[in-house]
Parts: structure tokens; C-alpha cells; sequence
């Protein structure tokens, strides 16, 4: 046999693979197709639905979640690529119904109206914030330039990042 | 009259089509037999952000998916010395973010930087690769690399090539291409002053494909004369190319005034854009000539 | 009826809002259900075709394929459209554009769907293609209804135009151009729609008018209203979009076919293929000031590219007609407007629904008009403003209001500490310019349409007070604005209240969603049901407690008495309140129309709001490139409800115009889109606003205004696109006449008047 045979334990006409991931801290196998999208996955197989969907060519943002530790597009990554990965997303941002910082900053200043981008914009912003918790304008920019709004203008976002800014200053 | 689609005549029940086979070959010489394998039906695959556009945009994967993921080799950053010069070399692998981080990028190749800065998003870059964005042929990293007097290194199989980016991104048109491996960064010259840039416009701030990319490195030394030069420019869906008639002109000049009409029209004659349905050639020319001119103007006291 | 007071207190989180940003909350694209099926809908491969036939059965065939439909599927009528169904649900002969749909299919997956749509043959023959709305009326081009290719045509007339432009002394005539601009809502038209075990229907997709979905729903599948029930709520974003059905009629007839629940999520690819966008306009206006400067003659031309199929298109323009003289007093106008069937998509109902396109061409006009007067163009517009109980556009009476004069004062004076502001620019080849404009904005459907509203209070048997509504949430905050406007009015709290909305199985029919209403509608609606409600459970408590019903009151928790310090006793539980009344539920329902005119004049409205921007760009010498750094707006609108939301649709309609007017085209060649995803259809991400954007709300009314706080979903979107063009001329002396900017054409106008050394050299 190829030592390069294809991924896991796929063969000629087995078109699922098993996938192991870790999904909010919580070990998870799931039989797919390889190149099905994570996105899918999260949202068809695991009813992880705070991940939207809405470009699905990673312009828009709604499907960010976090692999690794790093910002990703759900939509552009397929399964085998998310094999034993990490996987964060906005399910495992608030524990035991309490919220994240970052989702009260949005909750009270106005940053999400219809709340779909939502999920994927607080992945981006907690990802930002990890990184540099004192942003600046052009991080902010920079930080949410695949993320779309079509509600806020990104006003209420600016303001919401901002003050979360204020207060890890305030800390530091 | 015409048929979209020929109506069923086989009799046979209709089936789903084949479903993507994915590789994930362990060194360069399984990959390439891969390829060789499937020839057309296959195609390699890194950070596959651009295939699952084109996958959404109604292009089906190809039957077989190369990936070349686990090919160590492929990924991080290595220092060379190279005839007393310092070089970096980059993994075709290594991620945009992975680049923009780097540290000697910033300091030495700050122009590849500010490139990488332009693509896409940092989400896109934290899976998009360097040599994806290589062998698109039209990436916004081109110019700049094309400035720096990157090297590609490639492999056909059974041996490592190495050419300059523009001859490598030809090559990529033909079958069987070399994989790309690593792309190399020689230390630039230094001189009594250096301008150095690189400019993108786009329809929007971030996140956009480019009507126009420029790429320059210019050495003048004591006496004001440019004694060194590389100028590059892209944008939408041609090919980044030098601008060797205009680096001509500036080559050994003090420049004047009356010079940068004369850079204008030449600029203008030799970088060839396309039109699309939102921008017209004539347009990229004018913003690549203005960019270019004012750039160079500031030469100028 | 009391005035609804000014406050900048209510500054209320949502309550939706916990849901939303921790991403518990289920759309409606969410749900999932056992043994459900993926619903695909196969379009048109042609813009304009004949279709010769239509073959399924490979596509049946396809494993997991559980059911394919076509035109014979459809038990009613063949056709939807809010007003007038001429829409086919699946084309039987002819297609019209590229998003019509000819066949569905239900499967086990999405991929199964997919490829069995593939398998479907149509046999088409091509047929011209009218793209050219200018075109569309020609003697030689091809018919697209029976009809022929106007859809309507609306007009203004008042005093004579020919004779005044004879005595004016300066007239400007030109015509404007305004794109097709797509919502872009971030969740794409999507849903499930089950048939229930009692041979009812649930369709769980969003749409801004649930009862209006039933309606059209019982037309085509023949089936009697009551077995459909609309789940509508919540939405990811409609502007507007999500009014007219779009996946509902393919859900449920595969629903009825299989038998199964059926999910459809269209991609964003098929979104931009078949969904609505806003109208592209030509505008021509020629109007003319007299020596004292006072405009006395406006005449206008519109014509309007609604594509395909008519929906909201004679309404919109009706809309436009109506707001083309705009705040303005102007005793000769002549207003035509024609819209036009072209196999161009299909345009329809688009936050501020035909004023945006007519305000940038008004609004340009008046600046051009000042500029050649050299005048100050706020004051031009304030010498030729209307009064506060001036008449409306089209001879209507409308409700007193100063709102016109009162955002041109905010705005003025906002200007005014802009200009002096130290600008301090980033290189020599940017320059910036600022520009201002105004706007006045009808909300509701205007005289002569059915404009219903409603809602209903109940005391439930948990002792929750039930608020009910027939509206949508698609993000505009109407949850919020019930939840205040109910506990202000009822003094109950919160936890008291439980606020139902968008299920036309447990709520009254409110009317649509739409026009600016919601938040006018529920204060209306309030006022009807205060008195009746409180007086219902003041009896009862009454009767239960044996304290004197005239010192009971509805307040915190339950029926209180207020103690002389102003202290609230409480005297008995909503809860306790519910539970001993042995009788029927406490209930008090209204209905009533929105406000309207009280002169009979077609499609004029009565209650307006008003807008006023301020813009600043910096414009780059080098590429044309326009970047917008301010972005400030006046309103007008009443009271504000909450703060938080009116700020939110203020600026977010602001954005949604600065895309207009800067980035947004949904460009179509010879009928087929040439933008079909978020890579070439460029909504304004975050680096391209304003950090920082201003919203003045000017809450004062008239005394003794009666309506309350009026609605703010549109206004925020209509003054901005001329705002941001005059910020252009300002800067590079370059008058915008066609959306969205070109930076090619605003870059030849600064090579022509040679700024940069190199070009001058070149000459």
C-alpha cells in the first residue's frame, strides 16, 4: 500500500472519513466527507448553529470561528483540514450562561442589530482583543476587515471594541 | 433551440458524481507521482481558500485533491547565508499571517509586509498560503516579491529548480508544473538612500482585488543618481510584470522635474491591464502612472 | 392623547439581544427537523426564454431524491406578487430573467438536491433580451406580458411649468443615474416549512408581513388560510427584501409533495440571482429659481427598471413621484414617472422605497442651483423650505410638523464647528470637501392602500401581561420598542410582560413591516388599548381585593396604590390577579389604520420624518478614490423610544447609503448578473466609514402633535447619497451625476484640470 494513501482510513469507496475534533473543549467524532465544508459540519451534523452562513467564500465573516486558536473561515475549511484540530466557536464563548465581556460591550452599546454577523464578529473581536487587548483604529480595521455588517454601519461595533479597550487599559 | 442538458437516454439510474478523493502525501516525490497519476483529474491543494471559491462559484473539485499539508518541509522559515548575503527562505506552506509576522520580513523586506497586509482578510490569511498565492499568478504578493529579487524553487520531479517568480508564475500555465517549494529573499542592497513602496488600489479599503499593485525598490546613492532599480506592477486579472522600460529611464538619472512626465508616458506604454465589467485598462494605467510619478516625485527636492 | 415625553433615558438593552450575541438564538434557517429534506430550486438558464420542455425524470430517479415539481404541481394559482400576481411560482413557457424558477427538488441532502437539479433538462429557446429600460416601451421591442412592457405610470401636476420657466432667471436640467442596489442582508432567504399530522401547514420563514405570506400562500397551494401558519420571526436582515415571498411557495409545495419537513437556505450566489433589488432610476430634472430665488419651476422625468415582474414597482414609483419636489415649496411642478418591465432581475420594495433615488437627483439640483446663484446652498434650501403647516408634495394635508426647518438649523450649525476644525491631511494628493443635504420621508402606505394595523394586551394565566403584534424582527429592534413602549405606558416591569410577535398563529394582524411603521403602529396601538386593558384588571382587582378601584393602578408586579411620598404598595400579583379570576383571560385587541391624509389624493402620506446629512470626504488626487470621513445626520422623528436602536438604524442606513453611493452595483450585461457573490458586490466593511459618526435626534413635535414618536427605519438612508456627492464637488470641483461615484470619472476631472506637474507636462 501507498504510504501515501489517502487521508485516515478513506479507501477507494468509502467516501466518509473520521474526524476528530475538539469542539468548545469537548472531544467530537463525526463521519464526513472530506471535503465537506466545516461549516456544515457544525451547523447540519452538530446543530452548532451560532456559526452562520451567509457568502460561503469567506468574505463576509459569519462563519468565523476559531481553529487553533486562529480566526478562520468555517466555510473555506474542509473537513480533513480540521482533523485533529482545536475548535472554538461562539457555543464556547459564554459558559454556563455567562457572557463573555466582549458580548456584554455588544449587548450594550448597540453593536449588532438583526445579530446575524454577530457570532462571527465576536470571534474576531476576542481573537483581536487576545492579541492586543489596547487596540488602536487601524487594528480595529484591520482586525474586522472580513467581517461584513449590514445593520450597524460598525458603529455600535467600533464603540463596543472601544470600550473594551478602555476598560484592559483601565487593568493594565 | 438548445438543450441545457440532453435529455436521459441511457436507461441506467442516474448516480451521485464521484466524490473527491483527498492525498496527503508525505514528501514532494509522492505528490508529484500523484499528479503524474491522475494527471488532469487531480490538482494540489494548500490553503484551499481559493478552491472553495471557485467550488462555490459552481467549479466541482476536482477528482483528486492533492494536499501537500504534510510535507514539513514545505512550512516555516529558514536564514541562509549565501556568499556572505543573508537570505530568508520561506516554505511555499508558510501562512500570509505566518509571513506578516515574521520578524525579518519586517525588518529587511518591509515592502512584502505591507503586501501581505493588502490580502484578504486575516482569517483568509491565517489558512491562505505564500505559494498559493504565487501560483494564483495573480496575487498581490507578486510585485513586491518580484521588487525583492525573491527566487522560486521549485520541484519537477526529480530535481529543485530555481527561477526568478515572473519565470516560475509562466510556468505554472503548463502540465506537470513544478511543484512550488520555497521561495527565497536575498538581502537587499543598501545605499545612501533607498525608496522603497508598495501601493494597492482596490474598489474598497480591505478585503478587495486589486485595480492596480505597484512594487518598487530603488537604490540612489550619495550624488541623487538611482543606481539600482526594480519596478513591478499588477493588478486584476494581469499578470504582475516588471517595468523594465521605465527602470531603464531612471537607471544612473538625478532626477528632475521635467523627468516625471516622461516616467508618466512610460508607465503608460508598458503596463499592459485588462478591463473588467467595474474598471477599465485606461483607468489602472492612469492610477499606476500617478501612483508610480508621485512616489518618485518625492526624489525631488 | 398625551404627548409620549422626550427622554434620553431609554437607552434599553434589547431583549433579544443575550440570544443574539452569545448566538443561542434560532433563525428560522437554524431549525431542523427529524426526517427533514433539502429543498433546491432549479432557475432559468436564460434571462428570456421560450421553454420548449421541461424533463424530470432522470432527476427522480436519483437516489435520496424524495420530490421534484414542476408548473403541473402547483394545485392553485401559478403566480405571486404583493399586489398583483404576475410572478409565476414555476414557469410553465416563458422565463423573464435568470432568477425564475422552473422546477424545485426535495432531498435527503443538499448535495443529492443539487445534483438532481442538475439532471432536470429544460429545452429552452432563446429570446431577445430587453436590457435597456429606454428601450423597453420601443415599437419593435419584444413584449414580456400580455400587456406589453409599462407597468405604470404616475404623475404630478401643478400650475404650468412651460410658462414658469419662461420668467425664471437661472434653470438647471440634468439627468441622474442610480444603480441596483441588493439588500444584502446577511442571512440569505431561507427556512423549513412542515405539514403538520393535521394536514395543516408551518412555514418557519421569515418575511416582514406573515398574514400577507398566508394569503399568497392559500392562493397558490388551494388551500384555505386557516390551515397556514406563518412563523416569520426572527430575521436576519430584510431592508425591505423579505416582503414579497421568496422561498416559501418551492418549501411548501415539496413539504406537500414529500410529505416532509423541507429546508431551503439559498446560497448567497442564488440570493443575488433571484432576490429583490432596489429600483435603478433615471432621473432628468430641470429646475428653475426666479431673480428672488425662489424655485418656481421643477419638472421632472423617472423612469423606473422594475425587470421582471411588478411586485411593489408602481407603489415605489408612486413613492418617488411624491417626494420629488421633496421639503420644498414649489408652485409649478410637473412630475412624470414611468416604470418599465425588462428581463433585468426584479426590483422592489428597498428601505426608503424610491425616495433615496429621487432626493440624490432633488438634492443635486438644489446644489447645483446654489452653486450657480453662488449662494450658500443650506440657505437656498431655507429660503425655499416649506412652513409648518404648509401642505404636503401633492397637495395633501399632512400632519403640523417643523421637522424640515429643524434639520436644516441642526445641520447648519453642525457645519458650521465642522469647517472650522484644524484638518491636518495625511499627504499632498488628498483633499477634502464636505457637502450637506436634506430630506422629508412619508411613512405608511399612503391614501388608498390598505394600511391596517393592530395588536392585543392579555393577561395570560401565568399572570404574564401578553403584548401581541403581527411584526417581524429583522433587526430593526421592535422587540425593544414594544417592551418600552408597553411597560412606559402600563407601568409594569419587564419581568411582568411577555412580547409575542411574527407567528400569525398567536398574534393580530398589524399590517406589514415595513414603511417606517412598527414603532408608530405600537405607540397607536397602546393608546387605543391603555384605558381598556387597565380598566379590565382594575375591576377585577377591585372585586378580588375590595380596594377602591379609582386608587388602583396597573404598576410593577401587579395592581398597586400609590401612598402620598409616591411610593408604589402593591395590593395583588398580575399573577394572583390571573389566577383567582375564574372567567375568560383578560383582553383588550385593537385595530385601526395607520394616519392618513385626510384628502383624497392617491398614495399621499401624512406623517413624515426628517433627515438631514453632513458629509466630508477626502478624495485622492492620485486614483479618484472617494473615502467618507464624516458621516452626520439631524433627524427628525418624534420621541425617541430607544436611543440605542434609533442611533443603530441612523447610522446603519447611513452606511447602507454611503455602499450606495460609493460601491454598490448588482451589474447586469444583456440580462445575466456580473457580480453574483460578496467578492464583486461590495458592501462597506469597516474601513470604509467613519469611526466616529454623529446623530442628532431632534425629539420636539408641534404642541399638541397627537401621533407620537413616528419611525426611523428609512430616513437615515435617503439624504445620503447627495450629501457625499457634493463633499465631491466641494473637493475636486467634480458634480456626481450617476451612483455609484466613478473614481474613474472624478479622476478625470482632476487630470483635466492638470493638478498633478507630470500630467501638465504630458500636454
Amino acid at each position: 500500500m501507498d504510504k501515501s494513501d489517502a487521508v485516515n482510513v478513506q479507501t477507494e469507496n468509502v467516501p466518509v472519513i473520521d474526524l476528530n475534533l475538539t469542539i468548545n473543549e469537548n472531544p467530537v467524532k463525526v463521519q464526513v466527507e472530506p471535503t465537506a465544508r466545516l461549516v456544515d459540519i457544525l451547523r447540519d451534523e452538530l446543530q452548532l448553529t451560532g456559526t452562520k452562513i451567509s457568502c460561503g467564500i469567506g468574505r463576509c465573516g459569519a462563519c468565523s470561528v476559531m481553529i487553533d486558536g486562529q480566526l478562520v473561515n468555517a466555510c473555506l475549511t474542509m473537513a480533513y483540514q480540521a482533523d485533529q484540530t482545536s475548535i472554538t466557536t461562539i457555543e464556547g464563548v459564554s459558559r454556563d450562561q455567562e457572557m463573555d465581556p466582549i458580548q456584554k460591550a455588544f449587548l450594550e452599546e448597540g453593536g449588532f442589530q438583526c445579530g446575524y454577523c454577530t457570532p462571527g464578529m465576536v470571534m474576531a473581536v476576542k481573537v483581536l482583543l487576545e492579541e492586543v487587548p489596547v487596540p488602536t483604529e487601524e487594528d480595529i480595521k484591520m482586525a474586522l476587515s472580513g467581517n461584513l455588517c449590514r445593520c450597524t454601519g460598525y458603529g455600535g461595533i467600533i464603540r463596543a471594541v472601544q470600550r473594551m479597550a478602555a476598560e484592559n487599559s483601565e487593568v493594565r | 433551440m438548445v438543450n441545457e442538458h440532453e435529455p436521459l437516454m441511457s436507461g441506467k439510474p442516474p448516480t451521485l458524481p464521484v466524490p473527491t478523493k483527498i492525498w496527503r502525501p508525505s514528501d514532494l516525490s509522492e505528490a508529484w507521482e500523484l499528479k503524474r497519476r491522475y494527471g488532469s483529474e487531480a490538482c494540489y491543494i494548500t490553503g484551499g481558500t481559493l478552491i472553495q471559491l471557485q467550488r462555490e462559484q459552481g467549479t466541482p473539485l476536482a477528482e483528486h485533491l492533492i494536499s501537500l499539508d504534510k510535507i514539513n518541509v514545505l512550512e516555516g522559515f529558514d536564514q541562509l547565508e549565501d556568499e556572505g548575503q543573508f537570505k530568508l527562505r520561506i516554505g511555499a506552506l508558510t501562512t500570509l499571517s505566518d509571513c506578516h509576522r515574521n520578524v525579518f520580513i519586517e525588518e529587511y523586506w518591509p515592502i512584502l509586509a505591507e503586501a501581505i497586509r493588502h490580502v484578504a482578510s486575516p482569517a483568509v490569511r491565517n489558512r491562505a498560503t505564500i505559494g498559493g498565492n504565487v501560483c494564483y499568478q495573480v496575487g498581490d504578493v507578486i510585485p513586491a516579491l518580484m521588487v525583492l529579487e525573491a527566487e522560486a524553487v521549485s520541484f519537477d520531479g526529480t530535481t529543485y529548480l530555481r527561477n526568478d517568480i515572473a519565470t516560475y508564475i509562466q510556468s505554472v500555465n503548463g502540465k506537470d508544473h513544478p511543484i512550488l517549494t520555497s521561495i527565497t529573499l536575498p538581502e537587499p542592497p543598501v545605499s545612501a538612500q533607498v525608496l522603497s513602496f508598495f501601493k494597492k488600489v482596490g474598489r474598497r479599503e480591505a478585503f478587495i482585488p486589486s485595480i492596480v499593485t505597484v512594487a518598487c525598490y530603488t537604490c540612489i546613492n550619495e550624488s541623487g543618481e538611482v543606481e539600482y532599480i526594480r519596478l513591478a506592477a499588477g493588478g486584476g486579472t494581469a499578470s504582475p510584470k516588471r517595468l523594465y522600460e521605465s527602470e531603464r529611464f531612471l537607471q544612473k538619472k538625478v532626477l528632475v522635474e521635467e523627468d516625471l512626465g516622461r516616467l508618466y508616458d512610460l508607465v503608460l506604454q508598458e503596463y499592459v491591464p485588462a478591463s473588467d465589467p467595474f474598471t477599465t485598462a485606461e483607468y489602472r494605467k492612469t492610477v499606476a502612472a500617478n501612483v508610480i510619478v508621485s512616489e518618485f516625485e518625492k526624489l525631488i527636492q | 392623547m398625551q404627548q409620549m415625553k422626550a427622554s434620553e433615558k431609554r437607552n434599553r438593552k434589547r431583549p433579544d439581544g443575550p440570544d443574539k450575541v452569545t448566538g443561542r438564538l434560532n433563525y428560522l434557517t437554524d431549525l431542523h427537523f427529524p426526517h427533514m429534506l433539502y429543498g433546491k430550486i432549479k432557475r432559468s438558464a436564460y434571462p428570456h426564454a421560450r421553454i420548449l420542455s421541461i424533463h424530470t425524470e432522470e432527476a427522480e430517479q436519483l437516489p435520496g431524491v424524495r420530490a421534484v415539481v414542476t408548473f403541473k404541481d402547483v394545485p392553485g394559482l401559478n403566480a405571486f406578487g404583493i399586489v398583483t400576481p404576475d410572478q409565476p411560482v414555476l414557469c410553465e413557457d416563458t422565463v423573464r430573467y435568470v432568477g425564475d424558477a422552473v422546477a424545485a427538488v426535495a432531498a435527503d441532502t443538499k448535495e443529492m438536491a443539487e445534483h438532481a437539479c442538475s439532471l432536470i433538462a429544460i429545452e429552452y429557446e432563446p429570446l431577445p433580451v430587453v436590457d435597456d429600460p429606454a428601450e423597453a416601451l420601443g415599437a419593435a421591442t419584444p413584449k414580456l406580458h400580455p400587456d406589453g412592457n409599462l407597468l405604470h405610470k404616475a404623475h404630478f401636476y401643478k400650475g404650468d411649468v412651460d410658462d414658469a420657466f419662461h420668467k425664471c432667471t437661472e434653470i438647471v436640467e440634468e439627468t441622474y443615474q442610480v444603480p441596483r442596489q441588493m439588500h444584502t442582508y446577511m442571512e440569505t432567504e431561507g427556512g423549513v416549512i412542515v405539514p403538520e399530522p393535521d394536514d395543516t401547514l408551518t412555514v418557519y420563514v421569515g418575511t416582514q408581513h406573515g398574514y400577507k405570506d398566508r394569503f399568497q400562500l392559500s392562493r397558490i397551494l388551494n388551500m384555505p388560510e386557516e390551515k397556514i401558519r406563518i412563523v416569520s420571526s426572527p430575521m436576519g436582515g430584510s431592508f425591505g427584501g423579505k416582503d414579497e415571498l421568496n422561498i416559501q411557495p418551492y418549501g411548501a409545495l415539496l413539504a406537500l409533495a414529500s410529505g416532509r419537513p423541507v429546508k431551503i437556505h439559498q446560497t448567497r450566489q442564488e440570493s443575488v440571482i433571484s432576490g429583490l433589488k432596489r429600483h435603478p432610476m433615471r432621473i432628468t430634472m430641470k429646475t428653475g429659481v426666479a431673480a428672488d430665488g425662489k424655485i418656481i419651476a421643477h419638472k421632472v422625468d423617472i423612469l423606473a427598471d422594475t425587470g421582471a415582474y411588478s411586485t411593489l414597482g408602481p407603489a415605489i414609483l408612486e413613492f418617488a413621484v411624491e417626494h420629488s419636489t421633496g421639503p420644498y415649496v414649489i408652485p409649478n411642478v410637473k412630475t412624470e414617472g414611468v416604470s418599465v418591465f425588462t428581463n433585468n432581475g426584479v426590483a422592489g420594495e428597498f428601505r426608503g422605497f424610491g425616495g433615496n433615488q429621487v432626493t440624490f437627483a432633488l438634492e443635486g439640483q438644489m446644489d447645483r442651483l446654489a452653486y450657480r446663484l453662488d449662494v450658500d446652498p443650506l440657505e437656498f434650501r431655507r429660503h425655499n423650505l416649506r412652513e409648518t403647516d404648509e401642505i404636503g408634495p401633492i397637495g395633501q394635508r399632512i400632519a403640523s410638523t417643523d421637522g424640515a426647518y429643524q434639520v436644516l438649523q441642526s445641520i447648519k450649525e453642525h457645519r458650521q464647528l465642522k469647517i472650522k476644525e484644524e484638518n491636518e491631511m495625511p499627504d499632498k494628493w488628498k483633499v477634502r470637501g464636505i457637502g450637506t443635504a436634506i430630506t422629508m420621508h412619508g411613512g405608511g402606505l399612503g391614501y388608498g392602500r390598505l394600511d391596517p394595523a393592530g395588536g392585543r394586551l392579555c393577561l395570560k394565566e401565568s399572570g404574564k401581561i401578553e403584548a401581541a403584534f403581527g411584526f417581524e424582527e429583522a433587526g430593526q429592534g421592535i422587540l425593544g420598542v414594544i417592551e418600552t413602549i408597553v411597560t412606559e405606558e402600563l407601568g409594569c416591569s419587564v419581568s411582568d410582560l411577555s412580547v409575542v410577535i411574527g407567528d400569525t398563529s398567536l398574534v393580530p394582524s398589524s399590517g406589514s413591516t415595513t414603511a417606517s411603521r412598527g414603532t408608530s403602529m405600537v405607540w397607536h396601538a397602546l393608546q387605543k388599548m391603555k384605558e381598556p386593558f387597565c380598566k379590565l384588571l382594575i375591576e377585577k382587582g377591585e372585586a378580588l381585593t375590595g380596594v377602591e378601584g379609582h386608587r388602583l393602578q396597573t404598576g410593577k408586579g401587579g395592581l398597586v396604590v400609590t401612598a402620598h411620598d409616591g411610593e408604589e404598595i402593591p395590593i395583588i400579583t398580575y399573577e394572583e390577579l390571573a389566577q383567582q379570576s375564574t372567567e375568560e383571560e383578560m383582553t383588550t385587541s385593537t385595530n385601526f389604520d395607520f394616519p392618513t391624509t385626510p384628502d383624497p389624493i392617491d398614495s399621499g402620506h401624512f406623517l413624515y420624518t426628517f433627515g438631514a446629512v453632513l458629509a466630508q470626504v477626502e478624495v485622492d488626487l492620485l486614483t479618484g478614490k472617494v473615502k467618507v470621513i464624516d458621516l452626520d445626520q439631524a433627524i427628525a422623528a418624534g420621541p425617541v423610544v430607544n436611543y440605542l436602536g434609533y442611533k443603530g438604524q441612523i447610522e446603519g442606513g447611513g452606511v447602507m447609503s454611503l455602499g450606495y453611493t460609493l460601491l454598490e452595483d448588482a451589474l447586469m450585461s444583456e440580462g445575466e448578473y456580473m457580480t453574483q457573490n460578496l467578492d464583486a458586490y461590495l458592501i462597506p466593511g469597516i474601513g470604509d466609514v467613519p469611526f466616529t459618526m454623529k446623530v442628532e435626534a431632534i425629539e420636539t413635535l408641534p404642541e399638541d402633535d397627537p401621533y407620537g414618536p413616528r419611525g426611523v427605519g428609512e430616513i437615515g438612508s435617503v439624504a445620503v447619497a447627495p450629501a457625499i456627492a457634493k463633499a465631491i464637488q466641494e473637493a475636486v470641483g467634480y458634480w456626481v451625476r450617476r451612483l455609484p461615484v466613478s473614481s474613474e470619472e472624478v479622476l478625470a476631472e482632476v487630470s483635466k484640470r492638470r493638478i498633478n506637474p507630470w500630467t501638465k507636462a504630458m500636454q
